[in-house]
């Protein structure tokens, strides 16, 4: 088996019925209740008029912050997929699969490779794809190309938020190796973090995703400089994860 | 479970979540604002509105101040800033106290230009009231949940026929 064949394998294995019903529509009900309530005020002109080429520009701005504070906000949404593909991961080792996988002309880093291929870009994919294509259908068309920058920064701040989320369900998995339990402790450690920012407030919010991310989306709608602490913190956590899992996986791991 | 059927089901899945979503955001909605029009001056709000019946009332403060206003849809509102000529949606001349516009207008953005000739400022508080389900929504969302349907449907009588054979 080449690394192709065991990427569509995993794809196929991963998003069975009903893992991807359930993903769709645990995504999609959040997508669809906060992007269909984005309507009345975009902006306020006192004593002059905006140019005709401004108002479209406008609305998309506002539609494009709209859409980035509703993605990197999907942080429990996220943390109920991410948990859920990660104990699959765990199943595997309880199933027998990994140790089929590993019996696979493959080397260790490509049956790690195509897992994070197909639980974490795959994953965010769909959730960049369905924020992005209800953010086009509510702004009847496509986004204008001088905003591309602002929605780039946006997608990746999500993908910042995806990554973050994901190591920490994959170490869980390695750590406990059951279903159930990666489910459970991932989930909980998601929230924990969350809750902890929201209730010590400094530094944890200006460090912790989500809140660090939808104050970085913030500073960039007002054009203000981002706080970078809030970008490169989630980006060190999960690099520094993602390392130790995939060494775990590689080295030590035995099935 | 085939690819054929897997697609339908997961395409009237999207269409059923939306519907969901649909009737939960039906019920009133109330989008508040308040501007503040100097003396001589004029304030124009971007609004970017739905497909649901919509209440658009605004209260005027002091109540004896007299304001005129329009509520112009985006092709309307582009030829107004051009300076070209326009025909508003609403329009408002001298009203005192307060006003209210009733539409239901299709999906995009508005202007809603407001003007205060008289010599004092004067606050308008705005609201803008939603009902009912968003329309277009509504049809692609049962679009979605049909289509889904017919692919259910057409790949279990193909699966049927080909049992037969």
């Amino acid at each position: 088996m080449k690394f192709k064949g065991l990427l569509r394998w995993e794809l196929e294995r991963s998003f069975r019925f009903p893992i991807l019903e359930f993903t769709l529509a645990i995504l999609l009900y959040r997508v669809f209740l906060v992007m269909f309530q984005f309507s009345a005020g975009v902006s306020d002109y006192v004593g002059s008029l905006p140019t005709s080429e401004e108002v479209p520009r406008k609305l998309w701005e506002s539609l494009i912050y709209h859409t980035g504070l509703a993605m990197v906000g999907s942080y429990i949404q996220m943390a109920v997929i991410f948990s859920t593909l990660a104990s699959m991961l765990a199943y595997d080792f309880s199933s027998g699969c990994l140790r089929l996988q590993l019996s696979y002309p493959l080397s260790r880093s490509q049956v790690f490779a195509a897992k994070i291929l197909t639980y974490l870009v795959a994953t965010t994919m769909l959730i960049l794809t369905a924020y992005l294509a209800t953010m086009n259908l509510l702004g009847g068309g496509v986004t204008p190309p001088e905003l591309l920058p602002s929605l780039i920064a946006l997608i990746g701040l999500t993908i910042i938020e995806a990554s973050y989320i994901f190591s920490i369900a994959l170490s869980m998995s390695l750590i406990t190796r059951n279903t159930l339990a990666t489910f459970i402790s991932s989930l909980l450690m998601l929230l924990g973090l969350d809750s902890a920012a929201m209730t010590y407030k400094e530094p944890l919010s200006s460090l912790i995703p989500p809140s660090s991310l939808r104050r970085a989306v913030w500073m960039l709608r007002r054009g203000s400089p981002i706080p970078l602490e809030g970008i490169i913190t989630p980006m060190i956590v999960s690099g520094a994860l993602l390392a130790a899992c995939y060494l775990y996986f590689s080295r030590r791991l035995e099935v | 479970m085939r690819s054929q059927e897997r697609a339908g089901l997961n395409i009237s899945i999207v269409g059923l979540i939306m519907l969901l979503v649909l009737l939960i955001l039906s019920g009133e909605t109330v989008e508040k604002g308040r501007s503040f029009i100097n003396s001589e001056s004029f304030t124009f709000s971007l609004i970017y509105l739905v497909p649901r019946d919509t209440k658009i009332i605004l209260e005027v403060e002091p109540s004896t101040a007299d304001l005129s206003l329009m509520l112009l849809d985006e092709e309307n509102m582009a030829r107004f800033l051009k300076g070209q000529s326009f025909t508003p949606l609403a329009e408002h001349r001298g009203f005192s106290g307060g006003v209210i516009l009733e539409s239901t207008p299709g999906r995009g953005i508005y202007g809603l230009y407001m003007e205060n000739p008289s010599k004092n400022a004067v606050s308008v508080r705005t609201r803008i009231i939603m009902t009912g389900m968003m329309m277009d929504a509504l049809a692609l969302s049962l679009t979605l949940i049909s289509s889904g349907i017919i692919i259910i449907l057409i790949s279990l009588l193909k699966r049927e026929k080909s049992g037969r054979g």
